[in-house]
């Protein structure tokens, strides 16, 4: 087993809910979106952990609350970077952990500066952190980084705007700009899912050969089941703020036990002709996670379901080695 | 006869660098009740064509020439009056970004009948009432033709925006990436949904996307277009089983699939030509891992390989 670099445990986000002015006055019970519930999960050393689900899930929120990017005031829990409690770190040693955990957006198109050359986006890192010991240095290391990236050859690319640029390439100047600082971890939130098909796997084969080549490890954000299988080590299913089955891709993806796991495994596109197989296909959408349903909240949309999931929520049980899933079924 | 005849379309865009031809010799028929698929990257003309059959094209879109046949008759000659009957009435559309096609500001009941109304002579009320049964058709409740678009959740507006396509009955319903951006179970319940009215209504439909995987549920055969030109055609099967076109092969193996293994597949080196100086011979040459001598000289035309399966490759 690897060592491990992020232990993340019970942990929760709760959103306040905006009251209205007379809501406030009348005293009424504030609501919350309880966004994140109360998960468990750690990463090892040059791992990628994919963390699935639908929109509104919660796996964004995760990916934000393990980099410290939300409201202290809503994160509760314990989140552990290689053995130090993220919400109870120092100033000094909160910079530290900015400099080795970055992150990779959805979006290239909006995550980068529009009135920023390559140059200027790529070097800010090492600006803010006061990395670079002299100019001759800092385009040294930025050259490195863009090199790192793929985008070469770098002069080719340093004094360009990201409007000259094509969505990959775009991509891979957020990861340039991620890698400068030489980081550890990295959450990739949906990284290739703006992008056209032909170069989805370049960025891909990129985020593979760094953690080869420098041991980064990965929190992978992802409703593509089909992309945490070609990259993920272990993987979690997320399903309104709660993991519902985790463990090694290949158990999680291959074997599913959980009944909504199952359920986002058999309506995958497969790439074969309408064939009859029967699949069973979820009703509604998720509810709201301001009003979370009682006892296992999977259980109104459940195929399958027991007298007890109203009643009872159902605890992560180990299946076979660590493999786990919450389900009164198992 | 086929419903829709598309012959040698040229659709071009005016641009400050040139003139972009778009769509650039397509040819394809679609059978009454049939289902057609229109894969590509982006940019490789297929909302393009799709807009073409309904003519509308944004300001600075021209069509240069060919012909769109419906039920015989060429679209392109249309007075402005028989075109507001055709559109709607026989030809719809599904459109991709469903909070961008909804009017935000009007009840989405009301949205539905004034296309009703627009094409039919009906009061009000009826319509009022055909929105109602159309909104429990795609499986929403009829009392929300009182709600507007930002009460619904993103897979329920694509619901209105399919309600909204059948309201005049269409013979041809047209889906521009009608799930994308929708989760993958929203995204095959809707599919099921186009499924199961397309087969009861008798309805054909032309279903544009960028993902082949997705068209397997859907559809009974697939073009696959690139820079402009449909390169390979065929039914659905043949397309999965055995693509003949280097660059379908190249589209095929770029979705992982959960059955497969769980290496990546190679990405197509290189980038799609842009459409003011397309390469000569065969567009696709500069990319083509199978590329030969002939391909940079001569451009491959579209030939027939099988039964209803064509292929414009020179290997």
């Amino acid at each position: 087993m690897a060592p491990e670099i992020l232990r993340v445990e019970e942990l929760k986000v709760h959103f306040p809910l905006r009251s209205s002015f007379l809501q406030g006055k009348s005293g009424a019970v504030k609501k919350v979106v309880r966004a994140v519930d109360g998960i468990s999960f750690s990463i090892g050393e040059g791992e990628v952990f994919a963390l699935v689900g639908e929109s509104g899930c919660g796996k964004t929120t995760t990916g934000k609350a393990v980099l410290d990017l939300l409201e202290p005031d809503c994160v509760s829990g314990k989140i552990e970077f290689f053995g130090q409690d993220l919400l109870r770190m120092k100033a000094t040693e909160m910079k530290q952990f900015r400099r080795r955990a970055q992150m990779i957006f959805q979006d290239p198109y909006q995550s980068l500066n529009p009135r920023e050359t390559v140059y200027d986006i790529v070097s800010e890192p090492l600006a803010i952190h006061r990395l670079a010991k002299s100019e001759a240095d800092r385009r040294e290391r930025v050259a490195a980084s863009l090199e790192n990236a793929g985008l070469k050859p770098t002069e080719d690319y340093l004094d360009r705007y990201p409007h000259e640029l094509s969505g990959g390439q775009r991509q891979r100047v957020a990861i340039a700009a991620a890698l400068i600082l030489e980081p550890l971890f990295l959450v990739a939130d949906e990284p290739v899912s703006m992008l056209d098909v032909s170069v989805r796997a370049d960025i891909l084969k990129l985020m593979v050969s760094l953690r080869d080549r420098y041991r980064i490890s990965y929190l992978f954000i992802t409703h593509d089941l089909a992309l945490a299988w070609v990259l993920a080590d272990h993987a979690a299913i997320m399903y309104l703020g709660k993991i519902v089955e985790v463990g090694p891709a290949e158990a999680v993806i291959q074997k599913p036990r959980h009944p909504y796991s199952q359920a986002l495994v058999e309506v995958m596109p497969r790439s074969e002709p309408r064939a009859a197989r029967p699949r069973v296909i979820l009703r509604g959408e998720a509810p709201n996670p301001v009003q979370i349903p009682s006892g296992c909240r999977f259980h109104p949309r459940c195929p399958i379901p027991l007298p007890r999931c109203k009643e009872d929520e159902p605890a992560l049980e180990e299946l076979e080695s660590g493999h786990r899933a919450a389900c009164w079924r198992l | 006869m086929p419903l829709l005849d598309v012959q040698d379309l040229h659709v071009s865009f005016s641009m400050r660098q040139g003139m972009v031809r778009a769509v650039d010799g397509v040819s394809f028929t679609l059978e009454e009740g049939e289902s057609l698929g229109l894969v590509g990257e982006s940019g490789c003309g297929k909302t393009t064509a799709a807009l073409s059959l309904l003519r509308l094209l944004p300001p600075n879109g021209r069509i240069d020439s060919g012909k769109i046949l419906y039920q015989g008759r060429d679209v392109l000659t249309f007075t402005a009056e028989e075109l507001r009957r055709f559109r709607w009435k026989e030809i719809s559309i599904i459109f991709q970004g469903a909070m961008n096609a909804l009017n935000p500001v009007q009840r989405v009941g009301d949205q539905i009948a004034e296309a009703i109304r627009l094409h039919q002579p009906v009061s009000e009320k009826d319509a009022g009432k055909q929105a109602q049964a159309l909104l429990e058709r795609v499986e929403l409740e009829g009392r929300r033709v009182n709600d507007y678009p930002h009460e619904f959740s993103g897979g329920q507006r694509q619901r209105v925006m399919i309600a909204m396509a059948l309201a005049c009955r269409p013979r041809i319903v047209i889906g521009d990436e009608p799930t994308t951006a929708l989760d993958v179970m929203v995204q095959a319940q809707i599919f099921e949904l186009v499924e199961s009215l397309r087969k009861e209504l008798g309805m054909a439909m032309i279903l544009i996307t960028h993902d082949l995987s997705v068209l397997g549920d859907t559809c009974d055969r697939a073009a696959v277009m690139y820079a402009g030109q449909i390169v390979e055609i065929g039914p659905i099967e043949t397309l999965f089983q055995t693509p003949c076109h280097p660059y379908a092969r190249c589209l095929l193996r770029s979705f992982p699939r959960l059955q497969g293994s769980r290496s990546m597949a190679d990405s197509i080196p290189g980038t799609p030509p842009n459409l003011i100086e397309v390469p000569p011979g065969c567009r696709f040459h500069p990319r083509c891992p199978e590329v030969m001598a002939i391909c940079s000289r001569e451009q491959p035309l579209l030939l027939e390989r099988g039964p209803r399966h064509s292929v414009a490759c020179h290997g």
